[in-house]
Order: C-alpha cells, then sequence, then structure tokens
C-alpha cells in the first residue's frame, strides 16, 4: 500500500513518488481516467485494501457511517482558495520582476515557479473531477510566463472550482474516483471526497510556500488563515460578516473588478415592502455564498427625489400591496428574471417609521 | 441598524423584527419604547442602543449611505451593490445568485 501511497501523493507534490523537479525528460501524457461510480458498500468486494492510503485509519463516508453525517466544508475551501489566491497574487504583483521570479530554495524554487505549479495541479485535478479542460504534461511546466496571464487563468480556474463544488451532492462525494497518476503512470481509484480533501489542502501547502517566499523578500506577507477568511466572510459562522466604515466619503462604491467580489452593499429602507419581502432570502443568498454584507439603509424618499424614481404609493386601507409602478414595469421587461411569490401586505396605517 | 452595527453586532434579527413589525404587525416603529422593545427582542442592549441611534454618528453614517446610493446608481430600495453592479429590488434576488455562483464578473455601465 505505501507504494500506492506515494503515487498518490506524489502526484502534485513533492512527497513521494518522482520527483517533478529532476525529471529530465516530459512526463507521459496523463490521459486521466473520470469514470465517478457509485461507492461500493460491501468492502469485502472491493479491490481496495482497508484504512485510508493503508495509513490504518478509517476514513469511511458519512453513508457509511451510521447517522453520523458530515458537514460538506469543500464549498466553504472553494471560496477560501479563492479569496486566499487574490491575497497572494495581490502581494505577488508588488514584487520586482527579479524577485517574482528569484530561485529562492522552494522547491519550485520562485514565486513564478510555485503559483504555476498550482495552477498545473489545479487543472490537473479538475480535469480528473470532471473531465473536462486542458492539462500540463509535467508538474513543474510553466504555464504563463506573465503574472497579469497567470492571474487571469488562475482567476478563472477559481471560479471554476467553486462552480463544480457548488454543484456537488452527497452522492457524488461518497462515488468513487478512478484516474490515472501522471509522475509514476498507474490507475488510482478512490471515493472523491478525501481527493477533494487532498486538492485543497496542496493548495494551501503551495501558497504557504509562496508565503515563505513573500516574507523573505519583502518581509511581510498577507494573513492567509482560513480563521481569517471565516471572520472576514462570515463562511464558518451562523452569520455573514459585518463591513462597517465601508462608506466611502467620496461616493466611490467598490470598483469592479474581473470577478465578482465577495461583498455585498445593501442597501435598503426599512419602511419599503420590498426591502421586507426579499430580507430573508438575501439574507440566506449571502450566507450560501460566503459574502460579507455591508448593511446600508437609506432615506427612501431623498433617493427618490434625487434619481427620479416613484416613490411606492400608500395603499388606502392598508390591505393591497404596493407595487411601485417602475419596478413592475421593470421586472417584466427583465428577461431573466424569474417569478417569485410576493405575499399581499400592506403597510401600518397608524406608523410613522423611525429612521432605520 | 447603524448604531447595531457600529457596536459591533448583527442587525439581521433586529432587522427581521422590525420588517415585521412594521408590514406585518403594524406596529408603529417611531415609537422609541416600540423600537426599544423590538431591539431588546432581538438580543440588543436598548438603554446602549436608543441613544446611539439618535446620535450624530447614526445621522452622519445615515446620510454618506445617502451618498454611496446616489453615486452607485442606487434608485430604489432595496438594492444589491457588488462589484458595481446594481440589483435593484427583491424580485432580481435570483440574478444577484447566479451571478455569485457563476463567480463572473460585475457588468458595469461606467465605460
Amino acid at each position: 500500500m505505501a507504494a500506492n501511497g506515494g503515487t498518490f501523493y506524489g502526484e502534485a507534490c513533492e512527497s513521494g513518488g518522482v520527483s517533478a523537479r529532476h525529471s529530465g525528460a516530459p512526463q507521459a501524457s496523463p490521459e486521466p481516467i473520470n469514470a465517478v461510480v457509485p461507492i461500493m458498500l460491501d468492502a469485502s468486494v472491493s479491490p481496495r485494501p482497508t484504512g485510508f492510503m493503508g495509513s490504518g485509519l478509517s476514513l469511511r463516508s458519512p453513508r457509511n457511517d451510521g447517522d453520523r453525517a458530515m458537514t460538506n466544508h469543500f464549498p466553504m475551501l472553494a471560496a477560501y482558495n479563492a479569496w486566499a489566491n487574490r491575497r497572494v497574487y495581490e502581494a505577488a504583483a508588488k514584487l520586482p520582476h527579479a524577485d517574482y521570479r528569484a530561485d529562492r530554495s522552494a522547491f519550485f524554487k520562485s514565486v513564478h515557479g510555485t503559483l504555476n505549479h498550482l495552477l498545473v495541479a489545479d487543472r490537473l485535478w479538475m480535469r480528473r473531477f470532471t473531465g473536462e479542460g486542458e492539462v500540463a504534461d509535467r508538474l513543474d511546466a510553466i504555464l504563463f510566463e506573465g503574472l497579469g496571464d497567470l492571474r487571469g487563468a488562475r482567476e478563472a480556474e477559481d471560479a471554476r472550482i467553486i462552480r463544480y463544488v457548488e454543484g456537488l451532492s452527497q452522492s457524488d462525494l461518497d462515488a468513487r474516483l478512478r484516474y490515472r497518476t501522471i509522475s509514476n503512470p498507474g490507475d488510482v481509484e478512490q471515493p472523491l471526497a478525501p481527493a477533494l480533501v487532498h486538492f485543497f489542502n496542496h493548495q494551501t501547502h503551495h501558497r504557504g510556500q509562496v508565503h515563505a517566499l513573500l516574507t523573505g523578500l519583502v518581509g511581510d506577507a498577507p494573513s492567509l488563515d482560513l480563521i481569517a477568511f471565516q471572520r472576514e466572510t462570515g463562511i464558518g459562522s451562523t452569520e455573514p460578516a459585518l463591513v462597517f466604515g465601508a462608506q466611502t466619503r467620496d461616493g466611490a462604491p467598490h470598483r469592479h473588478g474581473p470577478a465578482m467580489p465577495r461583498t455585498i452593499d445593501y442597501y435598503f429602507s426599512l419602511v419599503s415592502p420590498w426591502a421586507f419581502i426579499g430580507h430573508a432570502p438575501f439574507m440566506d443568498i449571502a450566507r450560501r455564498h460566503g459574502c460579507a454584507v455591508n448593511y446600508k439603509p437609506v432615506a427612501l424618499g431623498t433617493v427618490f427625489a434625487q434619481t427620479g424614481g416613484i416613490a411606492p404609493q400608500p395603499a388606502p386601507s392598508g390591505a393591497a400591496a404596493l407595487p411601485p409602478a417602475r419596478a413592475s414595469a421593470l421586472a417584466r421587461e427583465d428577461a431573466g428574471c424569474r417569478s417569485t411569490f410576493i405575499p399581499s401586505i400592506g403597510p401600518s396605517t397608524s406608523s410613522s417609521p423611525t429612521a432605520p | 441598524v447603524i448604531a447595531i452595527v457600529a457596536a459591533g453586532q448583527h442587525p439581521d434579527g433586529f432587522m427581521r423584527r422590525v420588517f415585521s413589525g412594521i408590514w406585518e404587525e403594524e406596529r408603529n416603529l417611531g415609537d422609541p419604547a416600540v423600537v426599544a422593545e423590538v431591539a431588546e427582542a432581538a438580543g440588543h442592549d436598548p438603554a446602549a442602543l436608543l441613544p446611539a441611534a439618535q446620535g450624530d454618528m447614526t445621522e452622519a453614517v445615515y446620510a454618506l449611505n445617502l451618498e454611496n446610493a446616489i453615486a452607485a446608481d442606487v434608485f430604489g430600495s432595496p438594492a444589491y451593490v457588488i462589484g458595481g453592479e446594481v440589483f435593484w429590488g427583491q424580485d432580481r434576488l435570483d440574478l444577484l445568485d447566479d451571478a455569485l455562483k457563476t463567480g463572473r464578473a460585475a457588468y458595469s455601465s461606467a465605460v
């Protein structure tokens, strides 16, 4: 089992199998096998030895483990990967060119080599998971010479990883993954979930090396702790993270970047019925995607007056809904909009709500 | 809400109670006593919260939010703004959800 374990971990990491760094000729094309087949409940018919990668650890899927269902942490890890990569790339972009490429004795030598390796490995695993995408033939391949191009591809890959992981069901996670190894060609079959754990652990491992390189080069590097991510985004806590003091004096909202940022400015008025209807679903969305929420109560009447909007007209008896004319018109025009159930509500005829 | 956030607390529970108070229970949320009661029910300390809510800081943040809203092309409530893209109205939440799911870049009218 040791050989098997070595092959597995040697795939995209230096700690086993054939060292990518010292392998002279290009490796054989991986030709990964991507079949995902249902896990076999009867271990006696499974060809795999007992224990997890020969370690003697029992790492069974939740379904095999009675009622002790595990929380699916993979969406959090995918969001964390994107967050941490953004931080690392921002720091790397500030390096002088020579420092970025300097061989500082990391396994993949430089910041440049390590960031490229991370993309190589992630693409390889995503090919195994999905059966799609480009793969390099060596683990030390340089996919992009320039940091700008590498960063664009990195962000696209991170968005792809998030989409993939968010689409996984429990039965997908329980299914077995078969693939062919690259450094020491052979077939491996294992449950998908631990392979995903390796995938995210591997990212953290090499990102940590970049962190060490950055620290050595400039004396400082951004915090990459998972717990820092959890505190900032609210993932891992029961409520979305707070953003306070995010008001901008010049009125400039967050500028749009290459990918969706993870902070939402939430403008609302407590006296708006539509804000009421949308509040719970919005909080669910923010929580699900790990977005931080910047609560920004606004004076409704003033916004309408200054932007040419039309305020909802009070209902005579408090029984009818208040459809702002512009809202319903726009909603109809909006082809991408799906119908949403709107309960019949009305404002209190007696209340004059306070500033929220 | 501003005072709650300023105190480093989550306003979600308070907001749900206020929304429900205004739109379902016909309560007068203009009455400080009602606000205090709702705040307490949501786990906040009304004795600390209400003076803060009526203070200058709250007024300033409220005014600044309005400036930000106008600058961000927000023209009604609710509006969810991410990366400069405005999702206006609760009936656009599906679009916000899709945008976050796909991780696409934010659309912007800025040139």
